[in-house]
């Protein structure tokens, strides 16, 4: 029998960066907020702590920080014909566990999208034609501006130290910036990190093609930097153990590190580790969540706790599967193209290639998490798209994070997998090599969706979310003409050797890492047909839950996810306070 | 504006004289302001990821009780002066090599003098 504990204005599941921030700007009016988190406090432990933080094969190799397997996975699938197996150790994406989620792990990209992505329909229609978008792809507008995020982007940069060059100032371009970036009212609160050696050469071949190369916006510190609160960042050491690591410098922005201290001092704020959330109590009748039901997973004891409001801030995955388990909104039919929660899942389409150096010290344990050079010609819709078959781009950048032992050993193709000759290569091309990406936009796909398994279950016995995914026609093209656009320009570096130039081809494979962001799920938008939020993150079928997360953007753009999220979550903390002096439809 | 200057740095001299020594007042602001370099990790008076630093002049290094040093940083064994932390900031695992201190050091000569002269004002409190 669970336990029922006194109610609480304000419950949020899962204690990452939108919980933070959505806390913040509660708590900051003195509105009570509780969080639930499965994970624990990791600040003062090993892994945040040298010798052991540098530990490649406990924290990347194993993904010690993350998501624990053994408890609970993903079955995967890649289409609605086959039968979904559990992942038994995925390596593809990486879900974060404890306060601070995955945002304490990542890498530090902050980048603001284009503007014209939260209207990436209405863009794509007026340029191309009401009929361009083919009806397999659910690209959707997102009922929200740019516009109207950009004082949140403001807050979250000034929040979080951004280092950047500015590439549009109020509509201005500004040299050395990104002239595709998003009109901003400023500079970013720092200057950027140094560019690495790869970058560096990357940028030249760049400026050959004439490119507009740019320094990427970054969550390391590249100073010693204080942020509104007060709460304070060092200076970034370049150490190259920035993703799937947790800072042992304070040099990289995130919740542990900025928000938590500061909210755990606030009265109102309360934060309870080890608390895993079984399911939102939903009324039916009144379509109110009445609260969540959690398990201690200390004491194993099971406790419901009523609130006034109650938000979903888990992991993308974690978001929709609440909602499917407590049938809260129509689940998404691929066959029939109706519902809504599970749908327009996206990845993000990456490619990358090897460039090979010989008389170039690269140096690449020399880095920060994002130290990279971008050009961004080829993201999104920056160029035009007419009769080339496919939506969508990627940014093209050398973003050197790391030369770490076990992960990074790139040897030119003709070279065996083991033996003498793979260790001369090793020691030849550690220093010399170093790789480049395209980091591609993931459109949403009719046949791209999650529901819950019928057969495999967690350790918590509750279904396991199944993924359809696959790289679908449209995606692919676009990899294919982004990688090529990659290769002309390494091949424009005076390069001693590279490695084949990759595109991103089916089928998705789950045991190789790309990158952590996955979208979509419980898409926003001002349309309950087509979105389980509304563009004020408010449930469509219940009034007082509200969802946060890249869970609810409709597509993914060739951009890394996170200011996105940290603009959504400030601006839903803000709603929810005049949501709780007037509860109402948003 | 002129006058402004002049009547600051009457003031500073004034402050200065009583002080005893200009050069000390005039480090000690600049060091306090490098000193945004150490404070994500270290406070005057309470141990946060690295140990407090009011008296760390004339203490002798990795003695600080409640905090959990390295072997390296309690082996170490240096008497903390002008001189061991000037060379201590400028590089930090060249003098103890394996200590725990995220850190690479200041190549700034001026920097780590005005940071030494602002640390040495910091008294430890009991």
């Amino acid at each position: 029998m669970a336990t029922k504990l006194n109610n609480r204005t304000v419950v949020i599941v899962g204690g990452g960066l939108t919980a933070a921030l959505v806390a913040r700007q509660l708590t900051a009016k003195g509105v009570d907020v509780l969080v639930l988190e499965r994970g624990v406090d990791r600040r003062k432990a090993a892994e945040a702590k040298l010798p052991n933080q540098r530990d490649e094969l406990r924290w990347d190799v194993r993904g010690g920080l993350g998501q624990d397997w053994s408890v609970e996975t993903y079955t995967v699938r890649h289409s609605g014909k086959e039968d979904a197996l559990p992942a038994r150790r995925l390596a593809a994406f990486l879900p974060g566990e404890g306060m601070g989620g995955a945002a304490s792990h990542w890498n530090g990209f902050t980048w603001r999208w284009s503007e014209y992505d939260p209207t990436l329909r209405t863009r794509i229609e007026s340029r191309y034609g009401k009929t361009a978008i083919p009806p397999e792809l659910l690209i959707q507008d997102w009922g929200v501006t740019y516009a109207e995020m950009e004082p949140h982007h403001h807050l979250f940069e000034k929040l979080y130290g951004i280092s950047g060059k500015a590439g549009n100032i109020n509509g201005k371009l500004q040299p050395g910036g990104n002239p595709f970036e998003a009109p901003r009212r400023d500079e970013y609160p720092q200057p950027p990190l140094e560019p690495t050696e790869a970058g560096l050469i990357f940028k030249a071949a760049c400026e050959k093609l004439g490119y507009k190369p740019f320094i990427a916006p970054s969550g390391n510190s590249s100073g010693a930097y204080t942020n509104p609160d007060g709460m304070k960042l060092a200076q970034c050491q370049y150490c190259g153990h920035c993703e799937k690591f947790i800072c042992e410098a304070q040099a990289k922005a995130t919740p542990d590190t900025l928000l938590y201290p500061m909210l755990l001092q606030r009265k109102s704020f309360e934060i309870r580790l080890q608390c895993r959330v079984l399911g939102v109590d939903y009324d039916k009748q009144t379509k109110r969540a009445i609260g969540v039901r959690y398990v201690d997973l200390i004491t194993g004891e099971e406790y419901e706790q009523p609130a006034d409001v109650v938000v979903l801030a888990a992991f993308t995955m974690s978001n929709t599967r609440f909602l499917l388990m407590d049938r809260i909104g129509t689940p998404y039919d691929p066959a029939t193209g109706q519902g809504v929660v599970g749908k327009n899942f996206c990845y993000q389409t990456n490619s990358g290639m090897n460039v090979f150096v010989k008389d170039r010290w690269i140096n690449p344990f020399l880095a920060s998490g994002s130290t990279g050079i971008t050009i961004d010609e080829f993201n999104n819709d920056n160029f035009d798209h007419t009769g080339l078959g496919f939506f969508g781009g990627g940014g093209i950048s050398a973003n050197l994070t790391n030369g770490r032992p076990i992960g990074n050993r790139r040897v030119p193709g003709s070279t065996p997998n083991w033996g003498t000759q793979w260790k001369e290569a090793n020691a030849a091309w550690y220093a010399h090599s170093f790789a480049m990406q395209v980091q591609g936009s993931s459109y949403p796909h009719r046949e791209n969706y999650l529901d819950l398994d019928p057969v495999y279950q967690d350790a918590h016995g509750q279904p396991l979310v199944r993924i359809t995914f696959d790289w679908r026609e449209n995606d692919m093209r676009m990899s294919e003409y982004c990688t090529k656009k990659m290769e002309e320009i390494a091949k424009a570096m005076d390069a001693t050797s590279l490695g084949p130039a990759a595109p991103r081809k089916s089928p998705f494979d789950t045991r190789v890492y790309q990158s952590t962001h996955i979208t979509g799920g419980t898409p926003m938008g001002a349309d309950p047909k087509t979105s389980v939020v509304s563009q004020h993150l408010q449930h469509w079928d219940a009034q007082n839950l509200f969802v946060v997360g890249a869970s609810v953007y409709p597509h993914n753009s060739g951009y890394n996810p996170t200011a996105v999220l940290g603009a959504l979550a400030l601006r839903l903390g803000d709603d929810l306070n005049s949501y709780i002096e007037r509860p109402r439809k948003l | 504006m002129t006058t402004i200057v002049r009547l600051a740095a009457l003031i500073f001299m004034v402050t200065s004289v009583a002080c005893g020594s200009s050069a000390v007042a005039q480090d000690r602001e600049r060091g306090q302001q490098a000193f945004a370099a150490c404070a994500p990790c270290h406070a005057p008076d309470k141990n946060g990821i690295g140990p407090r630093l009011a008296g760390v002049v004339g203490r002798t290094s990795g003695s600080v009780e409640d905090f959990r040093y390295s072997r390296a940083m309690k082996n170490a064994k240096i008497v903390w002066d002008a001189a061991t932390l000037d060379a201590y900031l400028a590089e930090p695992q060249k003098v103890v090599p394996g200590n725990l201190m995220p850190f690479s050091g200041i190549d700034d000569a001026q920097k780590r003098a005005d940071l030494v002269a602002y640390l040495s004002t910091l008294k430890a409190t009991n």
